[in-house]
């Protein structure tokens, strides 16, 4: 993902229209996005405030989110016709909290993928992913997407429950979860080149939540809150 | 230098034994080249020096240089010089080739990488690998051929400079160009640094850039039968069988 000029985007209403362009989005309270045309929206989020989005029809939207998630919260996806959509979230967890995400599918002809990578920052946390996709009847030609993966780090809880409501025939629908530790043979890879064990840890942590995220989001992730140490 | 004894591992999984009173010695400078049909622990050798967790030590002692690797874990033992090129290098996400070794050099030199003269390191070892530069900035072995894959370790140990280098089938999956520089390059490191090589091949190919070398046939998780570059040769000529059953070299 290349650096994107963005523009800065401070949300006071609770409803906003986002047309044609890339934005460093910022709001502090429950907001509805209406998306129209070709939009990109990077999103550090601290407030945990839930958000509803709105594809009308023909638009594509690339939504990347970095997550610091302290409370429950919900993000609400609505699909019209013929759009193309992205969700990147990374969410990084703090304490015992439920992210719900619901995706409806509308009409006809959408193509949406959502893609999340989440960890805890504590022993003591759990995070529970709810992802439901909702394909209603009489659809067509519609493709969904859930990749949905958590790593523990530290003897930690993580729940990921990707679900997939289907009402028509014609559709693709995939949903793809792992949770897991550190991959043994990766570790192994790393350390015989000298690395040690708890830098090789760092970089794979590093790697996880990097690679969906864009260079804007990329250069907020704390290190210091997702230290493996 | 690397001095294998009375070596039996199983496999942690199923607790199948693999190698059995294994012994081999390898001196500075020397070059030993492990031989036999697929399947019989030429590889669990190589990672078995490295501690690899998917082995457990039954019995017996792998020291270098008087160190008792089988204490020390693969970050100890790689910073002893020793480098393991995999059979079949894995690909991570998340990771470039340029960000490990910086790191891998920063930690072993407890000091900040030149990131200029790190650069132009690796841009040169690219050039004699002839592999392009975007790769070290690409994610590990992401998305490369098996015979890329070789090349990218070959830089490892080119930035890297390791004593004592194992090569698991470094010419599997190389065309014969890339063959012939991979050989080419480690003849140069083998001359220039003093190195020595436990190299486990099926082919004679990457041996021919090679002045001496000594040939083990393993079977039963030990090596019945060793020689000099020449076993090799009849190995490739008669095979396996004919030169484990007939106990002499064909060209004697």
């Amino acid at each position: 993902m290349g650096l994107i000029k963005m523009n800065k985007l401070i949300l006071v209403d609770d409803i906003c229209n986002l047309k044609t362009g890339t934005y460093d989005l910022t709001y502090q309270k429950d907001t509805t996005l209406n998306i129209s045309g070709n939009v990109i929206i990077s999103h550090y989020d601290k407030s945990n405030c839930n958000l509803n989005t709105y594809l009308t029809p023909n638009s594509t939207l690339t939504f990347t989110q970095l997550k610091e998630l302290n409370q429950s919260s919900t993000l609400n996806i609505k699909i019209t016709e013929n759009t193309k959509s992205t969700y990147n979230l990374v969410i990084i967890n703090t304490g015992e909290n439920k992210l719900t995400i619901n995706i409806n599918i509308l009409s006809n002809n959408n193509q949406f993928n959502i893609n999340i990578r989440t960890i805890n920052t504590t022993k003591d946390s759990a995070i529970d992913i709810i992802c439901n996709g909702y394909i209603t009847k009489n659809t067509h030609n519609n493709i969904l997407v859930e990749d949905l993966k958590g790593l523990i780090t530290h003897e930690d809880t993580i729940k990921i429950s990707p679900n997939i409501y289907v009402s028509t025939e014609d559709v693709e629908a995939n949903h793809f979860v792992t949770i897991g530790s550190f991959n043994e043979e990766e570790l192994f890879y790393l350390t015989s080149k000298g690395l040690s064990l708890a830098l090789s840890k760092q970089l794979l942590l590093e790697g996880f939540l990097e690679s969906k995220l864009d260079q804007n989001l990329q250069s907020k992730l704390n290190r210091e809150v997702i230290n493996n140490e | 230098m690397l001095k294998i004894t009375n070596l039996t591992v199983t496999a942690q999984e199923n607790a199948q034994e693999i190698l059995k009173d294994f012994n081999l010695e390898i001196k500075p400078g020397e070059i030993h080249v492990l031989m036999g049909p697929n399947g019989i622990g030429k590889s669990t050798i190589c990672k078995t020096i490295f501690n690899h967790p998917d082995y457990e030590i039954k019995k017996g002692t792998i020291t270098y240089n008087n160190e008792d690797l089988t204490q020390l874990t693969p970050t100890e033992i790689s910073r002893l010089g020793i480098f393991l090129l995999n059979q079949n290098p894995i690909e991570i996400s998340g990771i470039t080739t340029a960000e490990l070794l910086r790191n891998v050099l920063s930690e072993t030199t407890n000091s900040k990488v030149d990131i200029f003269e790190f650069n132009k390191k690796l841009t040169n070892i690219c050039t004699k690998l002839n592999i392009p530069k975007e790769f070290v900035h690409r994610d590990i072995n992401f998305n490369m051929s098996g015979g890329e894959k070789k090349k990218m370790e070959l830089l490892q140990i080119l930035l890297l400079e390791p004593k004592f280098i194992i090569l698991d089938e470094i010419d599997s999956g190389l065309d014969v160009d890339s063959t012939k520089l991979v050989g080419q390059v480690l003849q140069e490191y083998f001359k220039e640094k003093e190195a020595s090589f436990l190299i486990v091949t099926h082919h004679q190919d990457i041996l021919n850039y090679f002045p001496n070398y000594q040939v083990h046939i393993l079977e039963n998780g030990k090596i019945i039968k060793s020689g000099d570059k020449s076993l090799s040769n009849n190995i490739l000529n008669y095979g396996f069988k004919a030169n484990i059953i007939d106990g002499s070299d064909k060209n004697e």
